[in-house]
């Protein structure tokens, strides 16, 4: 079969040498989020589109990887068909829960408006229902149920008690349980991680820390007046030398602004120092974004960060911290608010499709699907704003059709695009640095470097 | 030195592939072969990697 070199891949500017006679270059596949390690012959080749000057090993690697395509394929009518099938997959169900309206932080960032109250008892026997009909579907293989806030943990009791549900039929219909939990980290203790980890089966802990230990207490105080970075920072340290949490994996996110970033690199000396090189841990830096509609003042605020990025990512290599240099699996579905079966249960009983709508007054309001309370919803959520995002994306909507970061990027954020934000991904901009420090980690350099 | 052209594979753990992809290892150059297991030896050295999808953009998502 003819075949040509695809647009979907990224070529390392950098040759890298062990200084023993290795010399490689990196070539990112972006379609199958794959790095591969090349000859520079291999990636000159590649630059050049000569594609029989590649030996047949490599050109079957490259075909592996999606590098190298059928001659006649359409590749971004390709890309984006996967991801409309992905969207409308109804074996992948996902419900991303918010047990109660509050959270016990006020962070400076924050849209949302908490109030106090857990979901009222009928609305939580309507969710559990709700979840419990679509995870009995014959269609179901995997079911996804997210924790979410305000602060799930706010309404711990009723996490417990759907959860305990949604385990047990998962497990009596064959269906595959996976859930996660984004939270301040703040309620966390080694009493309810054992009942979250063991019995509520959640595998990931998505916690915020904002910085080292009085910037974080400041960019995300408690509405108590408290301060909660030793307490969560502890709790997480002790259970991490608990052999029967190893399969959960606690990832410490944290939102970059102006004024924590100066104060990156103290943090991640010290998370280093208290020990949490640790397999199940992940590091992960995101920025807090801007409003606007001048997106090129934003992409330029964007590379900056990416910039600024490199260094911190830097500083977490040299101390081993795991984070991750480029995506290693394909971003088939955008995020929930593309997805057909995935939908957000509001602590208010409104159903959304993105989860950046609950409990922000305007959108509560107006972007609302539907609500847990109605008898005539149905069993996947009413259609929302983002369903047609792959439509968008091919009509040259947002500037994703061209960009060579569509397949594992997906277009990021549909509701930024929409707002005339750019939600590009830093490693858009910091590819070739991230590449540098992949190779890094294989004990490479680039040649020329000291 | 050894004379067998796959010594660098084996070295590398690779010669256990199914016959499929040792084939297409058999089919690379001398200098790629050689770049194929060094790289191989140093990722069964190093620490698992950070895998995953890389969406951050949004603070909640
Ligand atoms: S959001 Fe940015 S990086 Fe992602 S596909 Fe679109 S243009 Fe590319
Ligand atoms: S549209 Fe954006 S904010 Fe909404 S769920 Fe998707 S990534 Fe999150």
């Amino acid at each position: 079969m003819a075949e040509k070199i695809g647009r979907y891949f990224v070529i390392s500017d950098n040759i890298y040498t062990d200084g023993e006679g290795v010399r490689v270059q990196l070539v990112y596949a972006t379609r199958t989020a794959t790095l591969m390690y090349v000859i520079p012959e291999v990636a000159d080749a590649l630059r050049t589109g000569r594609l029989d000057a590649i030996s047949p090993g490599t050109r079957a690697a490259l075909r592996d990887s999606e590098v190298v395509v059928p001659d006649d394929q359409d590749e971004l009518a390709d890309v984006l068909d996967r991801s409309r099938s992905a969207a409308l997959d109804r074996s992948l169900v996902n419900f991303i829960l918010l047990p109660t309206s509050y959270c016990n932080m006020g962070c400076t960032y924050c849209g949302q408006e908490h109030v106090r109250g857990g979901l009222s008892a009928d609305h939580r026997d309507r969710v559990r229902a709700r979840v419990l009909r679509a995870v009995r579907l014959p269609t179901t293989r995997q079911a996804r149920i997210d924790w979410f806030g305000s602060e799930p943990m706010m309404g711990y009791a009723v996490i417990r008690d759907l959860a305990k549900d949604f385990v047990r039929v998962a497990d009596e219909e064959g269906v595959e349980y996976i859930s996660e939990m984004t939270t301040n980290g703040s309620l966390l203790n080694q009493r309810n991680l054992e009942v979250l980890i063991k019995e509520c089966r959640v595998r990931k802990f998505h916690i915020t820390l904002d910085g080292p230990p009085d910037v974080h207490d400041e960019h995300r105080p408690l509405k108590s007046g408290g301060r909660s970075f030793w307490k969560i920072v502890r709790t997480v340290r002790e259970a991490l030398d608990n052999p029967d949490y190893r399969h959960a994996t606690f990832v410490f996110r944290t939102n970059v602004d102006v004024r924590n970033q100066e104060s990156i690199p103290r943090y991640i000396e010290l998370m280093a120092h208290l020990g949490f090189n640790q397999p199940n841990v992940q590091f992960l830096l995101a920025p807090v974004h801007p409003w606007g509609n001048d997106v090129s003042a934003i992409e330029l605020e964007g590379k900056d960060y990416a910039e600024r990025e490199l260094g911190w990512l830097r500083l977490m290599h040299e101390h081993g911290l795991p984070f991750m240099r480029m995506p290693t699996v394909p971003q088939r579905v955008t995020c929930s608010a593309v997805k057909a079966t995935a939908e957000l249960i509001s602590g208010t009983g409104n159903i959304f499709s993105c989860t950046d709508h609950p409990l922000v007054p305007e959108a509560e309001q107006t972007s609302a699907l539907g609500h847990i309370g109605q008898d005539d919803l149905p069993v996947f959520r009413p259609a929302g704003e983002f369903d047609g995002w792959y439509d968008e994306v091919e009509q040259g909507k947002s500037w994703c059709k061209g960009c060579v970061f569509l397949p594992t990027c997906g277009g990021s954020c549909p509701k930024a695009w929409h707002e005339g934000r750019l939600p590009c991904p830093s490693y858009k901009h910091n590819a070739q640095g991230r590449m540098d420090l992949a190779a890094a980690r294989l004990g490479l350099r680039p040649v020329g470097a000291p | 030195m050894s004379d067998d052209p796959l010594a660098p594979l084996r070295a590398a753990g690779l010669d256990r592939l199914p016959e499929a992809q040792r084939a297409v290892f058999e089919q690379l150059t001398p200098e790629e072969m050689a770049v194929v297991s060094s790289i191989q030896e140093r990722l069964n050295a190093a620490a698992p990697d950070v895998e995953g999808q890389g969406n951050l953009i949004n603070s909640l998502c």
